[in-house]
């Protein structure tokens, strides 16, 4: 109750006004014709008692009826949402727009009572005000008004986890917002030919392309104001996680509502923190380097045995954001400092705490969760070695980048001799790291003993696409490194074979497949995997070392160097036709050299 | 996106050596040395784009499907 005073005395709306039947009558009127119109897209033939400048000019709703008050959160939702399709597709009726900026000008403080209205106990009504506020943040662009954010940043702060969900569903619609999300949704908006429209203007073409009509410039306002406050945040979680110990059957708790929804607000923090380090998001890295600061402190829940399933998985998945092997580090010469500490920390707690006996693949206790009475979840499994991957990948690349840039030191000699004796004990860790993976994912699944890692995660991973081919990249990258120094040991070379893998994705590939060409296109065309990334690796590998690549394809070569070949054919036709969405001459070049290679064996054959 | 030359520090002048570029998203600022790295990097920012059939609407991955899918119609 306190706290709820304390919050009507911040807000400017502390004077309680009451409105007479008649102007409520009026409010619904104008709700109802405003809502009506807008599915028409226009607000152009409106009835004269409807005034555009009146309908959000409302005060003290928080005392409306719930069917009043749900009634006018959507139509402040619908305007925004109308307004922002209309300049994504250039052409704005014009009074929508004055509708739009009424609303976002507050001349009564309305958007901040909305504010209020998140926590309200009434399901309903702080779900339709979370997502009317993300609508009238993301349309308010460069009027957003930072008092706004502070408010809602302060909630996150201050009121119990339990009552958190519809705050973050905020930050998280603003912060994943992306244009394409209206482009798809809908087909060409049709407005009526006596609609008085205007064309949006932007100063610069390109910023209308790249900075999705100043929604950026709404994100970096958001996450200014959130890092100020993010560290207090996190601990306010973790506190919260671990009351949560002891209590491991929900059901069973004294307050079964206030646990269930505590528990859907931690996994929908960790989801918005997910949603900040995601390179997806197009948040500038200067901006997000405060939110990977904190992580360390997730992954010491790791090391606890009673972590809920759905919290240990979302953890997993926070991390594997966190550690963008493939899509930013793998490319990069100097690589951040903060995911290389991550990754070192993960390979640690791997080795040392033994965090996968932790892993909740199956309902139960004990070494990944007990006995073999169900299947288990297996994409728990899959998201987790895919992030053991990837750190041991980023650990190997920082150490390979650092030992590259003392290269050019004048006592060489002495420097290779300390890189050496350094990758040395990388590889031993690694090794035991990978030892330890591999005996974990052969205890969950049925693999036969002496599969190899290069062959199980093309059959682990084979019903998604994304993290099979994350994890063929985080193979090729590790073996390039370790596998092909001085006294590097010989086991590595065979678990991790770049070859092996390549053989068994084809294989798997052709399995339900006639045209396996045409799904390479798909991938290598798309921008949904990696695999612009892995073939250039792959096939680079190859025509570096093709001998070892022949011996290891063995009866598989001439089915591989097909497939290889037939997709040259096709790149070539396609960069002719100038069908291809980017360059990709490159990776035809590497096709030309692997193709020349073959070529000399079949004459060498003959 | 800028570039930088590398001076000799015992002559000083320039020495013909590769000149060291640095690439810059466009979206994140992430930097890399390599103009096809950032675009590997890059085109994890973009969504997936589909070509999209203005007869039937149908969607297609790949521009050369749907020219294929085109003659279709024009049959």
């Amino acid at each position: 109750m306190e706290e709820q005073e304390t919050m009507n005395k911040t807000l400017p709306l502390a004077k309680k006004q009451k409105i007479n039947e008649n102007e409520y009558r009026l409010v619904d009127l104008n709700v109802d014709t405003i809502s009506l119109n807008l599915t028409k897209h226009c607000l152009c033939q409106l009835p004269e008692t409807c005034m555009l400048k009146e309908v959000f000019r409302v005060k003290n709703v928080s005392s409306w009826t719930r069917e009043r008050l749900l009634n006018f959160l959507s139509s402040a939702r619908l305007t925004c949402d109308i307004a922002l399709k209309q300049l994504s597709e250039g052409t704005i009726c014009t009074s929508v727009e004055r509708l739009s900026n009424y609303l976002i000008a507050n001349k009564t403080g309305i958007v901040n009572e909305i504010v209020s209205l998140l926590t309200r106990t009434d399901p309903y009504i702080s779900y339709a005000a979370s997502n009317a506020l993300a609508e009238i943040f993301v349309c308010s662009q460069n009027k957003l008004d930072n008092v706004w954010v502070v408010e809602l940043t302060d909630l996150f702060l201050r009121r119990s986890p339990e009552t958190l969900c519809p705050v973050i569903a905020v930050f998280k619609r603003v912060l994943c917002w992306r244009d394409a999300q209206m482009i798809d949704s809908e087909k060409n908006i049709k407005m009526p030919e006596n609609c008085v429209s205007r064309k949006v203007i932007f100063e610069d073409e390109e910023i209308e392309m790249d900075d999705e009509f100043g929604i950026s410039l709404v994100k970096t306002k958001v996450i200014e104001v959130l890092q100020t406050q993010w560290q207090m945040i996190v601990l306010k979680f973790i506190r919260y996680m671990s009351s949560f110990d002891h209590c491991t059957d929900l059901n069973n708790s004294d307050e079964p509502f206030n646990h269930k929804m505590g528990h859907l607000a931690i996994v929908e923090f960790i989801k918005l923190w997910t949603s900040m380090v995601s390179i997806k998001t197009n948040l500038n890295v200067m901006n997000i380097k405060y939110f990977y600061a904190d992580l360390g402190q997730m992954l010491i829940l790791l090391r606890r045995p009673k972590v809920q399933p759905v919290v240990w998985k979302n953890i997993i998945n926070l991390f594997n954001e966190s550690l963008c092997y493939t899509t930013t580090l793998a490319v990069q010469g100097t690589m951040q400092e903060e995911p290389c500490m991550l990754a070192r920390e993960l390979v640690k707690v791997v080795k040392t705490k033994n965090m996968l006996n932790n892993m909740p693949f199956r309902k139960g206790s004990g070494e990944y969760g007990g006995g073999e009475e169900d299947d288990g979840d297996k994409k728990l499994l899959q998201d987790t070695v895919l992030l053991i991957l990837k750190a041991v990948a980023t650990i190997i690349k920082e150490t390979r980048n650092e030992s590259s840039s003392s290269d050019s030191s004048a006592d060489e000699s002495e420097d290779s001799e300390e890189v050496d004796a350094e990758m040395a004990i990388i590889e031993s860790s690694v090794n035991d790291v990978l030892r330890k993976l591999d005996s974990c994912v052969k205890k969950c699944m049925s693999y036969l003993p002496e599969t190899p890692i290069a062959q199980w995660i093309v059959q682990l991973f084979s019903d998604r696409n994304d993290i099979l081919i994350e994890s063929m990249i985080c193979t090729i990258d590790i073996s390039l490194v370790l596998c092909y120094r001085r006294n590097s040991i010989p086991m590595l070379r065979h678990v991790l074979n770049p070859t092996a893998s390549l053989v068994e994705f084809l294989q798997t590939l052709s399995y339900n497949n006639d045209n396996v060409n045409e799904l390479i296109l798909d991938l290598l065309l798309g921008s949904d995997t990696s695999f612009l990334l892995y073939i250039m690796r792959i096939l680079k590998f190859i025509g570096n070392r093709w001998s070892e690549f022949c011996l290891c394809c063995d009866t598989k070569l001439q089915s591989t160097m097909t497939t290889l070949s037939n997709l040259q054919t096709s790149l070539d036709q396609l960069i002719k036709n100038d069908l291809t969405p980017y360059n990709l001459n490159p990776v035809l070049r590497l096709l030309v050299k692997c193709s020349t290679l073959y070529t000399g064996v079949e004459v060498i054959n003959v | 996106m800028y570039a930088v030359i590398q001076l000799d520090s015992e002559n000083h002048r320039l020495r013909p050596k590769r000149v060291k570029m640095e690439f810059v998203c466009k979206y994140c600022n992430r930097t890399f040395n390599k103009h096809y790295s950032l675009l590997i990097h890059e085109r994890n920012h973009l969504p997936t784009v589909n070509y999209r059939c203005e007869m039937c609407y149908k969607s297609f991955k790949r521009q050369d499907s749907l020219q294929q899918h085109r003659c279709g119609h024009s049959r």
